[in-house]
C-alpha cells in the first residue's frame, strides 16, 4: 500500500492528482474516504469570549497585586480619582501602602457593588472572575469588586443561583448562615427564617450558628422555623425551577407561597379574616408558573376554598362561605 | 521576530489562534464541556503568568503541555462530575462539502467508531482531521516523535476501516 502517499495527504501536502490516485486505488480508497469524511466533524461548546474575559480579568488582577510596580492608570482600581506623583522607589512603595490603607477605608462602601431585583424581575450578572449570579425576584446581593480576586464574597438577601468558576474560596454570606465553595453550581434561598441551600454541581459547605455540613450535588438542606431538613433531590436538573419559569413548594405554609407570588408578579394581596387565618395555618404542595397569574391564583386558591378578586395588581382573597366572615 | 508574549496584543493573537484547538484537544478526552473551557482558561492564565519565559514560537506546545498536565491532575485527584453524559464529543458540520456529499448512515457509523478509538489514536487523528495539524505539529504539541504520530494515525485508520467494513457487512 502506498503509505507514503497517504501520509502526504494526511499532512495536507498532496496534490490533486495524488489525491485522485488515493481515491482510485482499491487499497487506499477506503482509508481516503474515512479521512476525507472525518474532516466534516467538529466540536461544540467552546465559549471563546467568556474564557477570554476570565483570562484577562485574572491577568489584570495579578498585575495590580505585583509589589512596587507602578500600575498604568487605566488598570488602577481607583481610576481617575487621584494621580500618584513620581518619587523614588522605596518612597513610592511606602506612599502606595499608606494610600491603599486610607483608600480602603474611605472607598470601601463605594467599591461595593449592589445588585438588586425588584418584584417581578429576574436578572443575571457576571462577577469579576466570570462566575455567574442569577437573582430571583425581590432579592439583593453585594460584593466588593476591588478585593474580588483574593476574597470572593457575596452578601445575599433573598434567593440566587450561583455558577462559580474554580478559583479561590467563594463565600455567600447571609443572615441565616454562610455558604462556601471552591467552584460549583448551587442555589441559596435566605428569607426571614427560611434558609434553603441546594447543590447542583460540585460540593458546597453550609455553616449556620450551630451547624456545619457539606452538600454534594443533588442534595439540599433546608432550615425553616427551627426545623432542619436534609433533602435528596432526584431529577434536580441543572438549574433550579425558579430559573426555568416555575416556583415549586413542598408542604409549605400558604403565606410563604403567597409571598412568592407577590415577588414574581409584583402584586399585592389583601385578606378578609377567614383568608388571613387560613394563610397562616394551611400548607401548600405544588407549583405555579411565572407567566400566568390567573392560573397561579386558581391553583393556589382552589384547594383551600379561597376566592380571589383580581384588579390590576391588587388581589383580594376571601374565604368561601365562611360563617366567621364579618 | 522580537515579540513579547506578555504584551496583550501578542497574547490575544495567540488565544485567537490556539484557543479553539486547545479546547478541542481537551474535548477529545472528555465529554465535560465546562471542564474543557476551564482548562483552556487555566492554561492561558498560566502562560500569561510565565510569559517572560516563553517565546511566541514555543507558546503553542507550552499551552498543550500545561493543559494536558492539569487535565491528568484533575482525573487523578478529583471526582469529575459528568454533566453532559449523553452528549457525544463530535458533531458533523452540516455546511461542510464533505458532509453534504454523504450518506448519513456512513457518517453516523464513522462518528461513533471515532469516539470509540483509544485515546492516543483518537486525539492524534482528530487533531489532524479537525484542527488541520500536520504530523510535526501534533508531535510538538503532544511531545512525542513524528514516527509515533504516524503510527497512531495508521492504527486509527486501520481500526476505523475495520469497524466500517464490519458494519457494512451486517
Amino acid at each position: 500500500m502506498n503509505q507514503k502517499l497517504l501520509d502526504k495527504y494526511l499532512n495536507h501536502e498532496a496534490s490533486e492528482a495524488e489525491i485522485n490516485q488515493l481515491r482510485k486505488d482499491p487499497e487506499t480508497s477506503a482509508l481516503w474516504l474515512i479521512s476525507d469524511r472525518a474532516k466534516a466533524l467538529k466540536t461544540v461548546g467552546f465559549t471563546a469570549d467568556k474564557n477570554w474575559a476570565v483570562i484577562l480579568a485574572h491577568h489584570q488582577n495579578s498585575q495590580r497585586t505585583r509589589s512596587g510596580e507602578p500600575v498604568s492608570q487605566k488598570q488602577h482600581p481607583f481610576g481617575q480619582v487621584f494621580h500618584l506623583p513620581k518619587v523614588s522607589r522605596p518612597m513610592w512603595q511606602l506612599a502606595a501602602v499608606a494610600l491603599v490603607l486610607l483608600g480602603a477605608y474611605f472607598f470601601l462602601n463605594q467599591q461595593t457593588h449592589q445588585l438588586m431585583t425588584p418584584n417581578g424581575t429576574h436578572q443575571q450578572w457576571t462577577l469579576p472572575d466570570g462566575s455567574g449570579i442569577s437573582l430571583n425576584a425581590g432579592s439583593k446581593a453585594g460584593y466588593n469588586e476591588s478585593s474580588w480576586s483574593s476574597h470572593r464574597v457575596v452578601e445575599l438577601q433573598g434567593e440566587a443561583f450561583f455558577d462559580v468558576i474554580k478559583g479561590s474560596t467563594f463565600e455567600v454570606q447571609t443572615a441565616n448562615g454562610v455558604v462556601t465553595v471552591l467552584g460549583t453550581e448551587f442555589n441559596v434561598l435566605t428569607r426571614d427564617d427560611d434558609f434553603y441551600v441546594s447543590c447542583f454541581e460540585g460540593l458546597v459547605k453550609v455553616q449556620t450558628t450551630d451547624t456545619t455540613l457539606q452538600l454534594p450535588a443533588g442534595y439540599g438542606v433546608r432550615i425553616f422555623g427551627g426545623m432542619f431538613n436534609y433533602i435528596a433531590q432526584e431529577n434536580m436538573g441543572t438549574k433550579p425551577l425558579w430559573m426555568i419559569g416555575e416556583s415549586h413548594f413542598s408542604t409549605e405554609p400558604l403565606a410563604l407561597v403567597l409571598d412568592e407570588v407577590t415577588r414574581q408578579y409584583d402584586v399585592t394581596f389583601t385578606f378578609d379574616s377567614g383568608a388571613n387565618n387560613l394563610a397562616q395555618s394551611a400548607q401548600f404542595s405544588g407549583s405555579f408558573p411565572h407567566d400566568d397569574l390567573e392560573l397561579t391564583l386558581k391553583s393556589i386558591c382552589q384547594p383551600f376554598g379561597l376566592v380571589f378578586d383580581l384588579e390590576g395588581d391588587q388581589i383580594r382573597l376571601t374565604l368561601n362561605n365562611d360563617p366567621k366572615d364579618p | 521576530m522580537d515579540q513579547n508574549v506578555c504584551e496583550e496584543s501578542v497574547f490575544s493573537r495567540i488565544y485567537q489562534k490556539w484557543g479553539q484547538a486547545l479546547f478541542n484537544f481537551i474535548r477529545y478526552k472528555t465529554k465535560d464541556i465546562d471542564q474543557a473551557n476551564d482548562l483552556v482558561q487555566e492554561a492561558f492564565i498560566t502562560l500569561w503568568d510565565h510569559c517572560a519565559d516563553v517565546t511566541p514560537e514555543k507558546a503553542k506546545s507550552y499551552l498543550y503541555t500545561v493543559a494536558n498536565r492539569k487535565f491528568l491532575n484533575q482525573v487523578a485527584h478529583l471526582k469529575v462530575v459528568q454533566k453532559h453524559q449523553n452528549n457525544s464529543t463530535l458533531l458533523y458540520d452540516a455546511q461542510s462539502p464533505e458532509y453534504l456529499m454523504q450518506e448519513k448512515e456512513f457518517n453516523t457509523k464513522l462518528q461513533s467508531a471515532i469516539e470509540s478509538l483509544p485515546e492516543g489514536q483518537k486525539t492524534a487523528f482528530l487533531m489532524n482531521r479537525i484542527d488541520q495539524m500536520t504530523y510535526a505539529e501534533i508531535a510538538e504539541a503532544l511531545d512525542i516523535s513524528v514516527k509515533a504520530v504516524e503510527k497512531r494515525m495508521h492504527l486509527a485508520l486501520k481500526t476505523l476501516r475495520a469497524e466500517i467494513e464490519e458494519l457494512k457487512n451486517r
